[in-house]
């Protein structure tokens, strides 16, 4: 048995962060961050390369990064259509009950 | 590439023909489980969405075995929750008490899971349906209140490791010493987020009853899953149970591995896990003589029918030691019954020990035998971290049903063999 914790990705998203970037995630913290609505991505060659101030851009579909500032580009493992949908709708259940409504 | 057993599984329930590890996929479930703890939050969080069905009322699993029978009023009312959800949404596998069990030996003794299946369950022990070539992970209660709705889980492919135990287990060692000294090798961290697969001509001897023991422990790895690819054991365990068709599914010669294990299981004793990790293993004869108070064989790892019968042979006729408490717990009704049949709860009950309902209780530190300060129990269940079973300030030793029953009758740590010659 046990509940997992879901404090931490609320955080994240109560400052506002539009999404994080990293080496790595605990599974936990990541599942709980995409049922959220949270959109985050293991890509460890971004999380080395960004610096403070660069302006990123993500794009979900093709899995990637795109630093404007340094002009760079960076590959991730590109979510499925529904899991694109899970972050648009804003967290697990919301995509659930619009994606139930249609049925 | 070939694909592993897990690939294989987690492709076909997500309509794809291969997928690769670290690929993300949106997979049909087959049987999705919650218990008295988890599914009342993903039972509200399901309400909230005002969907007025679940998926499929054969395919939603609720197991009220925590703290059951209700301890207080707190669980009763959390067994409440999940008695009007069943009775509203006719699900057709909801134990009541008098039914229920453990929800682990539950599930495969009721043929409720099987070989191919795609489980997801609201509790972290959830990998042990792997057993069966299942592949089956813990998820939390939010991802339970979607596949309510859904019958869907989203999924990232694990990475495998490949464990082949050479050789044939010796003596008193068992499937739980296997996996206890698989952890004690990799550590609790050794398997993160990974499939562990295990195979070897050790695994194929294996009684089914030994590998739930091990795919159970996957877990304590930090393993996503375990798994057995299905054989003629399993095929005479579903016999019977397991109505829906079975899918075998194997790995293919060349898939791909992260890393391979390579153990002798002729060579690994009996082992014990010492506090307060499942890491801290040790062989059983370099740690026999620890005085222990309290004795408990059952749960989700070891508190199966040939779990009974092993400490039986070793109570038949005996008396547990005067400052031990003896707590056996059978992990369901139907294996209650059958060693009520066999005259092993005579043998316990002579031998002094109690007999508890299937209950998750004493595992958790939730209710039928909790441990007072500076207390030391060893246990066959699959956790021992500070304050599980009790007190911060208690002690959990970790081992097999033999080696439990074999130091209930000398009040210490005692390898099976100083009682038995085997």
């Amino acid at each position: 048995m046990w509940l997992f914790p879901r404090a931490c990705p609320h955080c994240h998203q109560a400052a506002q962060i539009s999404c994080v970037i990293a080496k790595s995630f605990a599974r936990i913290f990541f599942r709980n961050a995409i049922n959220i609505g949270l959109p985050i991505f293991e890509c460890p060659e971004a999380a080395e390369h960004i610096r403070e101030g660069d302006e990123i851009e993500v794009n979900l579909t093709a899995g990637e990064i795109l630093n404007h500032t340094s002009k760079k580009r960076f590959k991730f493992e590109p979510f499925p259509q529904e899991m694109q949908e899970i972050i648009q709708a804003g967290g697990l259940m919301n995509f659930v009950k619009k994606r139930m409504a249609v049925v | 590439m070939g694909m592993t057993i897990t690939e294989k599984i987690i492709a076909d329930h997500s309509g794809l023909k291969e997928v690769h590890p670290g690929q993300f996929v949106y997979a049909n479930v087959d049987i999705c489980l919650g218990n008295d703890i988890t599914a009342p939050i993903a039972i509200e969080e399901f309400e909230k969405t005002g969907i007025s069905k679940v998926f499929d009322p054969e395919k939603v699993v609720l197991v009220p075995d925590h703290f059951t029978p209700n301890k207080d009023i707190k669980s009763a009312q959390q067994s409440k929750i999940l008695r009007i959800f069943a009775e509203k949404h006719h699900l057709k596998h909801y134990f009541e008490i008098g039914r229920v069990g453990i929800e682990h030996a539950l599930l495969p003794e009721q043929g409720i899971v099987g070989p191919g299946d795609l489980v997801i369950g609201a509790d972290s022990h959830t990998c042990t349906y792997g057993a069966l070539g299942a592949f089956s992970t813990g998820v939390g209660s939010t991802d339970l209140a979607a596949c309510f709705a859904t019958g869907k889980v989203w999924l990232k492919v694990p990475e495998s490791i490949k464990f082949v135990f050479h050789g044939k287990v010796k003596n008193w060692t068992s499937g739980k010493d296997l996996i206890l000294y698989t952890i004690g090798k990799i550590g609790v961290d050794g398997a993160l987020y990974k499939a562990m697969e295990f195979t070897g001509s050790a695994i194929s001897q294996l009684p089914m009853d030994d590998r739930f023991a091990m795919c159970n422990m996957a877990i304590e790895a930090g393993a996503k899953s375990g798994i057995i690819a299905p054989d003629k054991n399993t095929e005479e365990y579903i016999k019977g149970r397991f109505k829906r068709k079975p899918v075998r599914y194997y790995s293919d010669p060349g898939c791909n591995y992260v890393s391979t294990y390579e153990f002798h299981a002729d060579e690994i004793s009996p082992q014990v896990a010492l506090p307060s990790l499942p890491e801290n293993t040790k062989p059983v004869e370099e740690v026999s003589g620890i005085k222990i108070d309290q004795v408990v064989i059952g749960s989700c790892t070891n508190g199966r029918i040939s779990d009974l019968r092993i400490a039986a042979r070793f109570l038949k006729g005996k008396k547990a030691h005067p400052s031990i408490r003896l707590i056996i717990f059978p992990a369901t009704q139907e294996i209650y019954k059958q060693a009520l049949q066999e005259g092993l709860i005579e043998t316990f009950i002579d031998a002094e020990a109690v007999v508890s309902t299937p209950t998750c209780g004493p595992c958790l530190g939730g209710h039928m035998g909790i441990l007072a300060e500076g207390e030391r129990a060893l246990s066959t269940t699959n956790r021992n971290f500070v304050g599980r079973m009790g007190h911060p300030k208690s002690e959990i030793y970790l081992c097999s049903p033999a080696v439990a029953a074999a130091s209930a009758i000398t009040g210490k740590i005692t390898s099976p063999d100083e009682i038995i010659r085997n």
